[in-house]
């Protein structure tokens, strides 16, 4: 029993990866590239009044508005980057899902390599000191001699 | 032998600096996720638009409507319930008669709005009808109420979205309309 449904468990979570929404606005595009752009575009877009969907995925008023806004662009042969530099224009930064790299997310983007960093240089300096004794000759051979002792002590 | 031992400590005081380092990234992300995401000041134009004033269905209005003074233009609709609680602070506003309140009035049907408008009363010197949003959405309203100030040149200086009160009046708009008054423009 278990077994079963850790075997439909697993399917499951398999299957959900390969749900995926597609776009069920009624629009007629020129041609199939226009379509695949405009798919990529309202994936890649945040709707401005949700926590966490893509304008695809919403069924808000905005979304949907901004998805023919979108559509329309496409049509009207404007480029990728220009129709995210439209849109960021209205909404802000916000609608991206990737944040553009620029001097105000400069630290957002590198803070996490520069801990990366800081932890291996971390690494390597503990095993560098792990390696030398911190002892002088005297004490080490203090040391030896207390261990010595308690090994007798032990037999 | 005790000057060895300071700079020993001294030195795994160092051990130390990727965790606070990771503990400060960490408290970054956390002020931002709570910050007050409601307001925004990206300066750009006001789009331009040639719609029906509300009012005055003879007499279109356009971008002109800002000329030459500081403007609000304050998103609502007769279907907003936020937008009533904001309503007595716009009148308000409108009796210290020191700014253009301009209404937009966003995805509303037009008797609607007038019959809220006889009823609750009037700030708006203008009121922009949008029926399809086809403004708001080049405006970028996100939705309602939402309020933005608007330069005598027709730059929009600054956005905030949700319910407009004295404080709140006080606190981002007051501000930047003394700049405006020395300035004249934000851009």
């Amino acid at each position: 029993m278990n077994q079963l449904l850790k075997v439909v468990f697993l399917g499951l979570i398999l299957f959900s990866s390969s749900v995926c929404a597609e776009i069920v606005d009624v629009w007629q595009f020129n041609n199939e590239q226009d379509e695949a752009r405009a798919a990529e575009l309202v994936k890649m877009l945040r709707c401005p009044q949700c926590q966490n969907q893509n304008l695809l995925e919403s069924n808000s008023i905005v979304a949907k508005e901004m998805r023919e806004d979108i559509y329309r662009l496409v049509d009207d042969g404007k480029s990728n980057d220009e129709i995210i530099q439209i849109m960021t224009g209205r909404f802000g930064d916000f609608v991206l899902y990737k944040p553009q790299f620029n001097e105000k997310t400069v630290f957002l983007w590198l803070a996490p390599f520069v801990l990366l960093i800081s932890v291996f240089i971390m690494i390597i300096y503990i095993r560098r000191h792990k390696q030398q004794s911190s002892l002088t000759p005297d004490q080490q051979q203090l040391a030896q001699r207390l261990l010595e002792q308690q090994e007798h002590r032990n037999k | 032998m005790t000057k060895i031992k300071k700079t020993k400590i001294s030195q795994r005081g160092w051990l130390f600096v990727p965790l606070l380092l990771s503990l400060a990234f960490i408290g970054l992300l956390f002020y931002g996720l709570n910050s007050d995401k409601k307001q925004n000041e990206i300066i750009k134009p006001f789009p331009s638009f040639k719609a029906e004033n509300i009012f005055l269905s003879s007499q279109s209005i356009t971008k002109s409507v800002f000329d030459n003074n500081i403007n609000i233009v304050n998103v609502w609709a007769s279907w907003c319930g936020v937008c009533q609680k904001e309503h007595s602070f716009l009148l308000s506003l409108m009796e210290d008669n020191q700014i253009n309140i301009i209404g937009l009035n966003y995805r509303d049907k037009k008797e609607s709005a007038i019959k809220w408008i006889e009823q609750k009363g009037n700030p708006y010197k203008a009121i922009i009808f949008d029926p399809q949003g086809k403004l708001a959405i080049e405006l970028g309203v996100i939705g309602t109420p939402e309020t933005y100030l608007v330069d005598k040149l027709g730059f929009v200086c600054f956005r905030y979205s949700g319910e407009l009160d004295e404080a709140r009046w006080n606190k981002y708009f007051l501000p930047k309309i003394e700049i405006l008054k020395v300035n004249g423009s934000c851009n």
